[in-house]
């Protein structure tokens, strides 16, 4: 296929560029089911493509980008809830990825699966991409309030899930 | 080992998108924007029609005796499928009552968590799907308020009625695709317009806040030929009771 516009090249160039971490991040967002997180991608990245113009003027495109994710993160779970899962007190298991199979992993996944998404998003964009109180919360489009009671209540989570001691050095 | 070093193993390896790649996701965007054009063209065309009609309406409140009007339709008829709604009498569900369904529907499905309404011949009897159908549920306890809609008052309550996006993601878009293909091949096109019809967008959740500020949501596929005015019946006809239960997620 080839690239007609100014569009169409810049998109080529930053899906050269982005995709790679997009995936990972979106990986995480749907707690290590990478089939839905390739959805979530191409999801994410037909909505920039389409919104292009307002993404380039946009003051910070990472937050706009990590918004649009977080945003299709949504989209995806009601359409697929709305399809084909209903809200239950049981939640449905999600299928193991092949790799990374090693109890550590396995054990985290559970536990970030049995986060709410945007719970989840919070502690994705300031544990794994360091994000500050301030960013993460334009990610989410929410208070800083928001993101400090999210991650403290994640965290509590994850240290009983994974059981490692609060004063474990690795939460910051 | 911290935190950010499980996620970072968690999250996989960084792999380097191919050209294939690159290609199906500008050609997935291309696609999404001709939609998108598509159908502003088409709201500007309607709404032209519209406002043309209502123009000769008023222009022929004044027209001399004798003359026969010109706008023969009513533009807000024009393709949309009459669905009739008719009082419902078969046995009321656990949680919920309901007083008005579609002519010909019936309750499909009914847990503690979600009601389905779905025709009486419905080939897709899978309790679990909500294509071509309406479901009815408690919004889930992760969520709170309601959405940015247009406000309406279903019966004497508030309401949110928020229009159905169009579909972009690729889960949705395959997962109505294997419907379309399963219902076809059972019935021939004819047997389900809902899924056959890809430029329906009159898909729509009606969201109706309760007594202790949970929302009720009654989602109506695209393509039912449901006016807003029968979704407000229908959501207005739907009670919630004590055994109704909210989900998560």
């Amino acid at each position: 296929m080839g690239v007609r516009g100014d569009r169409d090249k810049q998109f080529h160039d930053f899906v050269l560029a982005q995709r790679a971490g997009l995936l990972r991040t979106a990986t995480l967002l749907t707690a290590g089911d990478r089939h839905l997180a390739e959805d979530l991608v191409q999801s994410t990245l037909t909505k920039l493509y389409v919104a292009w113009p307002s993404f380039q003027r946009a003051d910070n495109a990472e937050a706009y980008m990590r918004r649009t994710l977080t945003n299709a993160l949504s989209d995806e779970r009601r359409r697929l809830w709305r399809r084909r899962e209903r809200p239950t007190a049981e939640l449905p298991e999600l299928p193991r990825t092949d790799q990374h199979s090693e109890p550590m992993a396995d054990s985290l996944r559970t536990a970030l699966r049995e986060l709410p998404p945007r719970m989840r998003a919070a502690v994705v964009f300031r544990y794994f991409h360091e994000l500050t109180v301030t960013e993460t919360a334009a990610a989410l489009d929410c208070s800083e309030g928001t993101v400090k009671s999210q991650t403290s209540r994640a965290l509590a989570h994850l240290r009983t899930a994974l059981e490692i001691r609060p004063a474990a050095p690795a939460f910051r | 080992m911290d935190l950010h070093r499980q996620l970072d193993a968690l999250a996989g390896p960084e792999v380097t998108p191919t050209m294939a790649d690159i290609d199906s996701d500008l050609d997935r965007g291309r696609r999404a924007l001709r939609r998108r054009r598509t159908v502003q063209k088409i709201t500007g065309s309607a709404f032209a029609v519209a406002a043309l009609a209502a123009g000769l309406l008023v222009a022929n409140s004044g027209t001399p005796a004798g003359t026969t009007p010109t706008v023969a339709k009513d533009p807000g008829s024009v393709g949309v499928t009459a669905t009739r709604l008719v009082a419902y009498t078969g046995d009321q569900p656990k949680g919920y009552t309901i007083d008005k369904v579609p002519d010909g529907w019936e309750i499909q499905a009914d847990t503690a968590s979600a009601l389905i309404l779905a025709p009486k011949d419905a080939l897709d009897q899978d309790p679990q799907s909500f294509v071509g159908k309406i479901g009815i549920m408690l919004q889930s306890k992760d969520e709170h308020g309601a959405p940015e809609g247009r406000k309406v008052t279903v019966g004497d309550t508030p309401g949110v009625l928020v229009p159905e996006q169009e579909i972009t993601d690729p889960t949705a878009l395959r997962l109505r695709e294997e419907a379309k293909r399963a219902a076809i091949a059972k019935g021939g096109p004819s047997a389900a317009p809902f899924l056959t019809d890809d430029g329906a967008d009159d898909g729509a959740t009606l969201w109706v806040r309760q007594p202790g500020g949970v929302y009720l949501l009654v989602q109506f596929w695209e393509g039912l030929g449901l006016s807003e005015k029968d979704m407000l019946e229908i959501g207005a006809g739907v009670h919630v009771h004590k055994g109704a239960v909210q989900g998560v997620g």
